[in-house]
């Protein structure tokens, strides 16, 4: 370990904390500006003082929100529909993923599943029929349909699927020696390894159920049933011509109020900034140490 | 292969599969739309049959050699930095010693992912208005101000390089969590063997790295011809259309003047089956010349 | 016992029995195979149309007797389905709900309606939402409609002849509102003869485009207010030669989509601009000869760019008109000195003030080289009633407008009661908006009249009560308070020069023909790309003639054959 000491590893290091430093401040930038806008008076923001720091500081915007009942019931249903959604993810990934890790060796139909799933991750039929599905099927307005249509996460299946098959062999075979079946070895062997890559396709699942807002919109009756997105979403994107008129003369007053947008979004994005933290935790550098001895 | 174990794998199976078919298979009686001249007064049951004309419009339109190459063009390269630049970060932020620095910047940088195109197309025009910060930069180092949106040569780029910022973070998730599970022993080896770091990078991490690469690169191929609708459509005008204006974009201008629902499905599953043939492609490719199963 | 010739009295009844069906069954055979692809013809054959139920066809109810009909009740308690549009931030009182509020209950009460709403939406996911719905198959009973959306359902044979609904039922109210637009309104809604839908009827007000101009720069300038282009290139050109707005200011502002005009006037188009040259690019207008025409492809069009693109070259046009997308921002940070925009525009001037308490702006109209003022107006109506074909009451839909006239009219007492601050788009189906075509003029002279003290302030409807009280507490301290003030400002100078007479072009063709679907999107990226181009300088102005020239061969030619065609056989 000495030398990682050396002068030049330490300064390779400094000049990567530099980099590093910078690469985040350019993330952090379009944020920093949203939040000052948020915390702004309404008509600097819309005449684009707001730079890096509030112009004319108010709480306007926050207690607006925090009065409009709509947006804490979407927020609710948000919450929900991630712990039923993620959960049921969750489930299915590992369910799936697992089963066509597995070599044609050990798994004989395994392509034909494969190719399936590949299938549907790139066809879809449209939004219409969709649609007449989920009417027929009585789930229209109901919590169901943002869980149920989206309960495989095709592409967190065949990421997971990747890992799990780069875990060594050696794995699977000392299980087979112990007499371990595929339910075992599922649960009590690869799952526990592939920590890291389980935390991923979480964070992914979470992350896409928090962020939907079009699903919301078709299958929801009303904003009462909203998730959070749909419900900023409709606040926020621009009216079609069409609507704009003087009979809207208050929806568009809403819309052009910056402030109030910035706001609404800080707090949507809070839960998913502090999912990500969580997480990290189970990115754990040598979850394989000591997991096969040779 | 242990013969018992097959009922168990089917098994495990089974519940993705029947939800998929349920809310896949069965909705895609809708592509049928992509052969009608959907109405939507007459629905799909009385909507008139009109075969591949819809797919024939979309190759007669004056211009579809340019969308076509403008979304293969931005497409493409959204694909390469797109996998370039997540990797060189996650390989160099797992450099850095520091931990909490280390698990500060990952969050960091996956921020902007969450950030609709509305608004950041607000901010990039702004910052790349002739009086934005951009242009102050340039004047004061003596060049001459670019309207960088009225500018052909420069809108592709401009598209690429700001999604890429917005992404990475995010994609490098994906090879943050496989560098976790790469064997350590690997590098006290080659730490006793005398290697280098970069020498480390090169034999231990990358390769390391590679499956997923491969997967990720792979999976993008299946999407080659979804240039990002969402970012283009906020940031774009007609002075750019020669260079920005992709098919998503031409298909929206022609859902403008009539919901036509036939054209937009015909297009969609072109996209898809195009994608698709590309990955079959790929995998071929990988196993007849590697012998290495993508999937 | 025996019947006629000898046949036994039960088979005679037999058989005229089932004679009667087969006719029944004949006639409905006959009727529905004549409106095949047709739309909405002969409304007699249909058997689900009439009010008692009773299958004879000669019993019309009206006026012959028993039947006494009433224009604002049914006469038994009707339920019909729908689904609408709420706007997003639409606000109701304590305890009630889109379901149970003071205009269901009002409708409940005096019409016997209730509604029930399937789903509601705001914005462009209504649009996307209802598309689906109808897509799917999933129409309810009574709805409202835009134009296309009402021409494809009427075409596709989905919607209820209303024609006899209409001549029995609109009450005298509701007629008057119609022949105030000399008919026009009821003609939109008509398809081959039948009125296959009841028509709203558009405030015209929001078609007019006005000059906002810093007045306190032309002041500071000594320059006289504009009333042509060539005033406004004067004035721009002092503008910014004297940097009145700092470095960067901007003469006149537009937008990227300023190059065709809209219908409704939007901010930073150029329709006033257009319009002083009687030009009105991506519109359908009549030429000198009374022929239905393109309006971006008239020689007023090739006229009105030359100079817009000789403004932008003196650098009196904003520079990055095309690329912005947030045009306000620059008025508000105060760079621009002049922008064009409907009445309504208050919003932004009162950003601005806040922001630079000096600034003020002055609407202008500005008149062509004959001095006129030309104006394209909207089409009358915009928004159509319809009822979904086979629905047994129809005219519960007449009954509801109706009501809803009479009720915004408050041309009924209980209707003054109701609060006019809680938007009209809480009655059932939304809000088709049934008002005077010239409702913002009379707006603004009630609130003139009573700010003269010509009205008792306690007799005005709550909604103009609430811009009296801004206007007055304004009076008193000027700007103080620049939310009020924006509400009721559009209602003074700007609706004043909504009063001035104008000439009023129609839009001749708004909705869309079968070849426009597959090359409309082209045309308009021809038009875009070119006319974006040559006001910027990349093109020379003489494209325009080449642009005329592929506008009519790909497709340009065509569509107005078909529009023509069209328009004959309304």
């Amino acid at each position: 370990m000495v030398r990682d000491r050396t002068f030049g590893a330490k300064v390779w290091n400094v000049f990567l904390i530099l980099l590093m430093t910078l690469i985040a401040f350019s993330s952090l930038a379009p944020m920093i500006h949203t939040a000052a806008v948020s915390f702004s008076n309404k008509a600097a923001a819309a005449g684009g003082y707001v730079t890096f720091w509030p112009v004319g500081f108010n709480l306007e915007s926050y207690r607006k929100i925090i009065d409009d009942p709509n947006f804490w019931n979407a927020f609710l249903i948000s919450v929900q529909r991630v712990l039923l959604g993620g959960s049921i993810n969750f489930l299915m990934t590992i369910l799936m993923a697992y089963p066509l890790s597995r070599s044609p060796r050990e798994f004989a139909k395994r392509h034909y599943y494969m190719w399936f799933v590949l299938f549907t991750m790139l066809f879809s039929g449209g939004m219409i029929p969709l649609y007449i599905v989920v009417k027929y099927l009585g789930l229209f307005n109901t919590l169901w349909a943002l869980v149920l249509p989206g309960a495989v996460p095709v592409f967190n299946v065949v990421l997971l699927m990747n890992f799990f098959r780069n875990l060594p062999k050696e794995l699977s075979e000392a299980g087979l020696i112990d007499g371990a079946g595929p339910w075992y070895m599922l649960v009590r062997i690869f799952v526990p390894l592939s920590l890291p890559s389980l935390a991923t396709v979480t964070l992914f699942s979470i992350v896409g159920h928090w962020n939907a807002f079009f699903d919301g919109l078709i299958f929801m009756r009303s904003v009462e049933n909203y998730p959070l997105q749909t419900y900023i979403q409709q606040l926020v994107v621009q009216l079609p011509p069409d609507f704009l008129d003087s009979t809207n003369l208050e929806l568009l007053e809403k819309m052009s109020d910056k402030t109030l947008n910035a706001a609404k979004i800080m707090v949507s994005m809070i839960p998913v900034l502090l999912v990500y933290p969580f997480l990290q935790r189970y990115f754990i550098h040598g979850i394989m140490l000591g997991s096969v001895k040779e | 292969m242990i013969k018992s174990f097959q009922k168990h794998y089917h098994l495990m199976l089974l519940p993705g599969i029947i939800l998929l078919i349920i809310f896949h298979i069965v909705p895609m009686f809708g592509v049928i739309i992509a052969f009608q001249h959907f109405n939507i007064g007459l629905g799909i049951t009385r909507s008139p049959w009109i075969g591949l004309e819809n797919f024939k419009y979309l190759f007669e339109i004056r211009d579809s050699r340019v969308i076509f190459y403008n979304t293969i063009f931005i497409s493409t390269g959204k694909l390469i930095a797109g996998i370039v630049i997540p990797v060189t970060f996650a390989v160099l932020l797992n450099e850095v010693r520091q931990a909490v620095f280390k698990r500060w910047v990952q969050t960091i940088v996956y921020l902007p992912h969450f950030l609709s195109w509305v608004i950041l197309a607000d901010v990039l025009i702004d910052m790349l208005s002739l009086n934005g910060i951009v242009n102050q930069l340039i004047a004061a180092l003596g060049g001459e101000k670019i309207m960088f949106f009225a500018s052909n040569e420069w809108f592709p780029w401009i598209v690429i390089g700001s999604d890429t910022w917005k992404d990475f973070g995010f994609a490098a998730i994906v090879y943050l969590a496989a560098l976790a599970g790469i064997d350590p022993t690997l590098y006290e080896a080659a730490e006793i063997d005398g290697a280098t770091r970069f020498q480390k990078i090169r034999y231990i991490t990358l390769p390391g790295l590679v499956p997923t690469i491969i997967l990720l690169a792979t999976l993008g191929i299946g999407n080659i011809l979804n240039a990002g609708f969402d970012q283009i459509f906020n940031l774009y005008n007609p002075v750019v259309y020669p260079s920005g204006d992709i098919i998503d974009t031409y298909v929206y201008r022609v859902g403008l003047v009539q919901a036509q629902f036939g054209f937009a499905t015909a297009v969609g599953l072109l996209k898809s089956l195009i994608g698709f043939v590309l990955i079959i492609i790929s995998y071929r490719l990988a196993y007849q010349f590697a012998n290495y199963r993508i999937f | 016992m025996n019947g006629r010739f000898g046949i036994p009295m039960a088979r005679i009844k037999k058989i005229t029995f089932v004679s009667l069906i087969l006719a029944l069954v004949l006639a409905l055979v006959a009727c529905s195979g004549g409106n095949g692809g047709n739309n909405g013809g002969g409304g007699n054959g249909n058997a689900g149309g009439g009010t008692g139920g009773t299958s004879s066809q000669g019993d019309d109810g009206g006026g012959s007797g028993s039947e006494t009909i009433d224009p604002y009740r049914m006469p038994n308690p009707v339920e019909f389905t729908t689904f609408k549009h709420l706007g997003a931030n639409a606000k109701l009182p304590e305890g009630d709900t889109v379901e149970d509020n003071q205009y269901t209950r009002y409708l409940k009460e005096k019409a016997n309606i209730t509604v029930k709403i399937l789903w509601y939406a705001s914005g462009d996911d209504y649009e996307q939402k209802s598309k689906l719905a109808i897509g799917s198959g999933d129409i309810p009973d009574v709805f409202v409609v835009d134009e296309q959306t009402f021409h494809t359902l009427a075409k596709a044979n989905q919607l209820e002849d209303l024609t006899e609904v209409y001549e029995k039922y609109a009450a005298p109210l509701t007629r008057e509102l119609y022949a105030s637009t000399d008919n026009k309104a009821l003609e939109s809604a008509t398809i081959q003869g039948r009125l296959m839908a009841i028509p709203n009827i558009a405030v015209q007000a929001d078609s007019v485009s006005m000059l906002f101009i810093r007045q306190d720069w032309l002041d500071k300038l000594n320059l006289d207010p504009p009333k042509t282009v060539a005033d406004i290139e004067r004035i721009a050109k002092a503008f910014v030669d004297n940097k009145m707005g700092g470095d960067n200011t901007i003469g006149l502002s537009a937008s990227s989509s300023a190059l065709s005009v809209p219908m409704k006037s939007a901010r930073h188009d150029l329709k006033g601009f257009f319009a002083a040259y009687n030009a009105f690019p991506g519109n359908w207008v009549k030429d000198e000869n009374g022929e239905v025409v393109y309006g971006s492809i008239l020689p007023q069009t090739k006229e009105a760019l030359g100079k817009l693109r000789e403004m932008y070259a003196a650098g009196l046009l904003d520079k990055e008109f095309a690329i912005r997308k947030e045009p306000d921002q620059e008025v508000i940070a105060g760079r621009v000195g002049m922008f064009f925009g409907p009445w309504w525009s208050g919003g932004v001037l009162r950003d601005t003030y806040a922001n630079h308490p000096d600034a003020l702006f002055k609407p202008y109209l500005i008149y062509d080289d004959k001095g006129q003022v030309n104006n394209l107006q909207l089409p009358v109506s915009q928004r159509f009633v319809v009822v979904k074909k086979g629905f047994k009451i129809p005219e519960a839909a007449m009954v509801y407008v109706n009501t809803f006239i009479r009720a915004e009219r408050k041309a009924e007492p209980d209707a003054a009661k109701l609060d006019t601050s809680i938007t009209t788009e809480f009655w059932p189906i939304g809000n088709p908006t049934f008002d005077y075509a010239d409702a913002v003029e009379r707006k603004s002279e009630i609130l003139a009249d009573a700010l003269a003290g010509k009205i008792n302030p306690d007799d005005l409807i709550p909604e103009m009560r609430i811009l009296y009280d801004f206007a007055k507490a304004d009076e008193a301290a000027p700007k103080q308070d620049l939310a009020g003030w924006a509400r009721f400002y559009g209602y003074t100078e700007p609706a004043e020069l909504l009063k001035h007479p104008m000439n009023r072009i129609q839009n001749e063709f708004t909705i869309t023909t079968p070849t426009m679907e597959r090359k409309w999107a082209n045309l308009k990226k021809l038009e875009d790309e070119t006319f974006v181009a040559i006001v910027m300088g990349n093109k020379d102005l003489d494209a325009f003639d080449q642009f005329v020239k592929d506008w009519k061969a790909q497709g340009g030619d065509e569509i107005t054959a078909e529009i023509r065609e069209e328009l004959k056989q309304r």
